[in-house]
């Protein structure tokens, strides 16, 4: 079924700039930074075709009916848990997750990626079961659980057929609140992780992304720090660390079960009660610490990938977190920046001058506050131009703001990224999923839509004022002499270099 | 409209999204209890326009959506010697734009009307897909219409130069400078003679895609971009009588004329000896690849190597998982798949080893496994498990409009009815412990075969 390689007219990838945006090339605005179109073909109007075309006019398109959006029910679970459910009749499959609001930014000190470690663990065996025997379980179901931690969440996740629900969700919980955390698992899981650390460097877009990171918010502070560690960190990780964890990041007053799909409200809570009886009713672990005051963003971070035929660059700076007041109009302004093939950056780096395949702008949102970050991979020889083509778009964005045209674009482009995620049960899981981790309230898709609806002209300009340049963050990862030739025509000073877990080379 | 397709119509101007529900939820229901008769069918109305373009529209309105898929049926397979990676450049063209769609605004007027696009080339076919609120669906079958009808003919040196950049940075992004990225490129050199369709990928090299013409271009348009070798699906919140009427007056003044021969199945390659290389990369951890031909997609045997696939390699419970990251540490992961394709297919073996391990240490242990999976045919309740992956794997790809239409599409141009899934589903469905068996025995049981190890580049080996 897997069928051979293709190549895509846009790369996809992850959600661009919506919290709950899932498809990958969706949409936005006339460029304004590009010449002129030519004249382009007459809109209909009145249903007067043009006698000389034989396609006609171009048909005109009315506008589209605002989405309707459901709101999941939310209902009290096991153990003080909670629960979202949002029931949907009709293709028999239903998704689950279960969201413990602690993740890695919860980690202890000297215990950094104890919660990445502890999430691969929960995949190694629970209840009676070893890992091997566990897999083979889920598999007879024709389900498969996906275990993982982001830097604000643990989530344990399943995807299967309606009638498969309550042997799932049976496994599912044995997973979150038994996990059998065996030696000899630990010992192989661990041994795993550590490689993965140590290869992680290999990949120049997770290197960007880990590097932006630690750059804006610190490399040793819970928002800046490598979610796994280091390769040090990682193979100081213990079996004890882990068990130590999960009882803190598995604490069920902390834990939201979401469900989407055809399954109804007693079924849920009665798999979840059965599945999780005798789960002791613990009290949530603390929040991690407040940040102290973060430090003062370096102006350009360089990591040398040398021959690299590319260098990744980003351009990024810290942003609106997702309970600000704006967050979802200031989303609006990354799409028209790079959320969608017709964006300003994709417009220019990619179609006008042909340095990169695609070029991409995103809030990344984060409980604790988030970050605005432009990226693209680009052709090593024409970086310097590249650099200051972004920084052109990006000041221009805040200075002016975006048009008229591209504001409705945007907002035309988000309903539309709103409807993807409706289309399917595992797209709306995972948004719903970003919500509880980012403790946002279970109506936020349609409290996001109708904001963004409603964003005026005058709002977004002044928000547009949170993209510029000034005072941004660069980060490149290429070849060194292709990065101080940039820099150097930039005139952006002094380049800080940095090694592949984000730690400044010369402070080592 | 023939006969045959009268019989497959099963959906009617005015049914809505519950009826088809139940139609899948019957299918589903029948998949899972394998002694029944399936009736799994998505509903569909399939039609040919004199020109001789397939239409094929589906109807479900449960989401305001509607999508079009429509394939190309030419890939790289279809290259000429020193045109590599033509197709795939050419995918990249049909967005630059025509007189009546001036450059930029597919894009611009797609988005503006809250859609988006993309498209995708293999070595079979080119795939352009579209998925917009429902009142613009006459705008998406205008620009296709418009960049059908004209776009090979007027495209010009600039547009050809600059996405020409636009693929050589795809190539930089998605192969060169990511880790392990080379094997795709050397595998199908490895794997095929040269003159076979599928000895160079689809990507191409740089010096072809840098000696590409404009008179290239308006050659392989001509020649590849006629009516009769497009399919185009539409579906979601869409009516059938209007969507026929749009396409017929759109697409119906496409000029005609025959498909293009194309290269045909036939027997699977063999490889009379193993064929071995290792490249460097810039890795800490060396990967091992192992290949071997295999049946046709859709053909005897392709289905059974997808099960096999699955028992062998599919989560911790494989045969081979637990060799060589279970019982023994000596790999950090372990992947294998049977890659479908229309001539022929490749089944792919990819193991990462641990720091440390050598690639002999790696292929002595994955030979020993594989030969045992071979050896021993899957249990009954391992088959259970792969049948239940795909089970669950067939009605997700059930759930978005978009994802229907590629299905569509995907049966009627490579088994010449849309109307397949049922088809589909039955080679899985009806597959047996001793054909699985059999099928790893006959296609991965042999000598010839490639071996293909990417190590640290020196200075960096653990």
């Amino acid at each position: 079924m897997k069928r051979a390689r293709a190549f895509c007219k846009v790369k996809l990838g992850a959600p661009l700039t919506s919290l709950a945006a899932l498809a990958a090339c969706g949409g936005a605005p006339e460029p304004i930074l590009v010449p002129p179109p030519p004249e382009p073909a007459p809109v209909a109007s009145a249903g007067v075709a043009a006698p000389e075309d034989s396609l006609g006019p171009r048909p005109a398109v009315p506008p589209a009916a605002p989405p309707s959006v459901p709101t999941p029910e939310v209902l009290d679970g096991p153990g003080g848990s909670k629960i979202w459910l949002l029931s949907r009749p009709g293709l028999p499959l239903v998704s689950i997750a279960a969201v413990s609001r602690r993740g890695a930014s919860s980690d202890p000190a000297g215990k950094v990626g104890v919660a990445a470690l502890t999430a691969e663990m929960l995949e190694q065996g629970a209840g009676k079961l070893d890992a091997v025997a566990f897999t083979a379980a889920l598999e007879e179901q024709g389900a498969r659980l996906s275990s993982s931690a982001s830097r604000d969440a643990s989530v344990v996740s399943a995807h299967m057929l309606a009638d498969r629900f309550p042997k799932v969700v049976a496994l599912l919980c044995d997973a979150v609140a038994r996990p059998r955390l065996a030696q000899a698992d630990f010992a192989r899981t661990h041994a795993l992780f550590v490689n993965d650390v140590r290869a992680r460097g290999d990949d120049p877009g997770r290197v960007a992304a880990l590097v932006t990171d630690a750059a804006l918010f610190g490399v040793d502070s819970p928002l800046g720090r490598p979610i796994e560690g280091t390769v040090a960190s990682a193979q100081s990780l213990t079996r004890a660390d882990v068990v130590a964890a999960h009882r803190a990041v598995w604490a069920p007053e902390q834990v939201t079960f979401v469900v989407v799909g055809d399954v109804t409200t007693a079924a849920v809570q009665a798999a979840l009660t059965a599945g999780l009886e005798g789960w002791a009713r613990a009290k949530a672990s603390p929040e991690p610490a407040a940040a102290a005051a973060l430090p003062t963003p370096p102006r350009v971070v360089a990591v040398a990938r040398e021959d690299a035929p590319q260098v990744v660059m980003t351009v990024a700076r810290r942003s609106l977190g997702p309970r600000d007041e704006g967050r979802a109009a200031l989303e609006l302004v990354a799409l028209t920046l790079g959320g969608s093939f017709t964006s300003r950056l994709n417009q220019t780096l990619r179609e006008d001058h042909g340095w990169t395949y695609g070029a991409r702008a995103r809030l990344a949102a984060r409980r604790a506050g988030g970050a605005f970050v432009a990226r693209a991979s680009i052709r090593a020889d024409a970086l310097g131009d590249a650099l200051r083509e972004t920084r052109r778009v990006l000041d221009q964005m805040a200075e002016d703001g975006p048009t008229a045209a591209e504001i409705d674009k945007a907002k035309a482009l988000s309903r539309g990224e709103t409807v993807d995620t409706l289309a399917s049960r595992a797209h709306t899981l995972s948004a719903l999923v970003g919500f509880v981790a980012l403790d946002l309230p279970p109506d936020t898709l349609g409290r996001d839509a109708a904001r963004q609806g409603g964003a005026t002209p005058e709002v977004l300009r002044a928000l547009a004022k949170q993209v510029s340049s000034a005072g941004a963050t660069i980060v490149l990862v290429g070849p060194s002499a292709a990065i101080d030739a940039a820099v150097q025509a930039n005139a952006l000073g002094a380049v800080e270099r940095r090694d592949a877990d984000g730690r400044p080379i010369a402070a080592r | 409209m023939t006969g045959a397709d009268l019989a497959r119509v099963v959906s009617a101007g005015g049914r809505g999204y519950a009826w088809l529900m139940r139609r899948i939820a019957v299918a589903c229901a029948a998949l899972l209890a394998p002694s029944a008769a399936s009736a799994a069918e998505l509903p569909f109305h399939r039609s040919t326009l004199d020109n001789g373009l397939t239409l094929i529209v589906h109807e479900d309105r449960s989401v305001p959506v509607a999508a079009v898929n429509l394939v190309v049926r030419v890939g790289s397979r279809d290259e000429e010697r020193g045109k590599t990676g033509f197709a795939h450049l050419f995918e990249h063209l049909m967005f630059m734009g025509t007189r009546r769609v001036p450059p930029k605004m597919f894009d611009a007027w797609m988005e503006a009307a809250g859609g988006s696009n993309n498209a995708w080339t293999s070595a079979d076919l080119t795939d352009y897909h579209e998925t917009a609120p429902p009142g613009a669906l006459g705008l998406l079958l205008y620009l296709e219409a418009d960049r059908l009808e004209v776009l090979g003919r007027e495209i010009d040196q600039a547009k050809l130069d600059l996405q020409r950049d636009v693929v050589r940075n795809e190539r930089r992004q998605q192969i060169e400078n990511v880790p392990y990225g080379k094997v795709e490129l050397r595998l199908p050199e490895l794997l095929y003679p040269a003159g076979h369709p599928y000895h160079h990928p689809v990507i191409g090299s740089h010096e072809d895609l840098e000696a590409a013409t404009v008179a290239d271009v308006r050659r392989f348009f001509a020649t590849h971009y006629a009516a009769a070798n497009v399919s185009l699906v539409v579906a979601g919140d869409v009516r059938v009588d209007e969507v026929r009427a749009q396409v017929e007056r759109l697409f119906g003044r496409l000029p005609g004329g025959a498909r293009p021969a194309r290269a045909r199945a036939g027997e699977v390659p063999r490889l009379p000896s193993q064929v071995r290389e290792t490249l460097e990369d810039k890795v800490e951890l060396a990967k091992l690849t192992v290949a071997y031909h295999t049946p046709a997609h859709f053909a005897p045997d392709d289905a059974e190597l997808d099960l096999f696939a699955s028992v062998a390699c599919s989560g911790k419970a494989s045969r081979l998982y637990r060799a060589l990251v279970v019982d023994r540490p000596l790999a950090q992961s372990v992947d294998c798949s049977q890659q479908s394709a229309q001539l022929s297919s490749v089944f792919q073996l990819e193991i990462v080893a641990r720091a440390g391990v050598s690639l002999g240490e790696v292929e002595a242990a994955l030979d020993s496994a594989l030969r045992g999976a071979i050896d021993a045919p899957p249990s009954a309740a391992e088959l259970r498990r792969a049948r239940s992956q795909y089970e669950h794997a067939f009605v997700a790809r059930l759930e978005a409009p978009a994802a229907r239409a590629k299905l569509l599409n995907l049966y009627e141009v490579e088994l010449g009815d849309p109307g397949s899934l049922d088809r589909d589903l039955a080679r899985y469905r009806d597959a047996t412990r001793e054909g699985v068996a059999r099928a790893a025995r006959t296609w991965l049981g042999v000598s010839g075969r490639v071996v293909l190890g990417v190590v640290p580049a020196k200075g960096r080996a653990k």
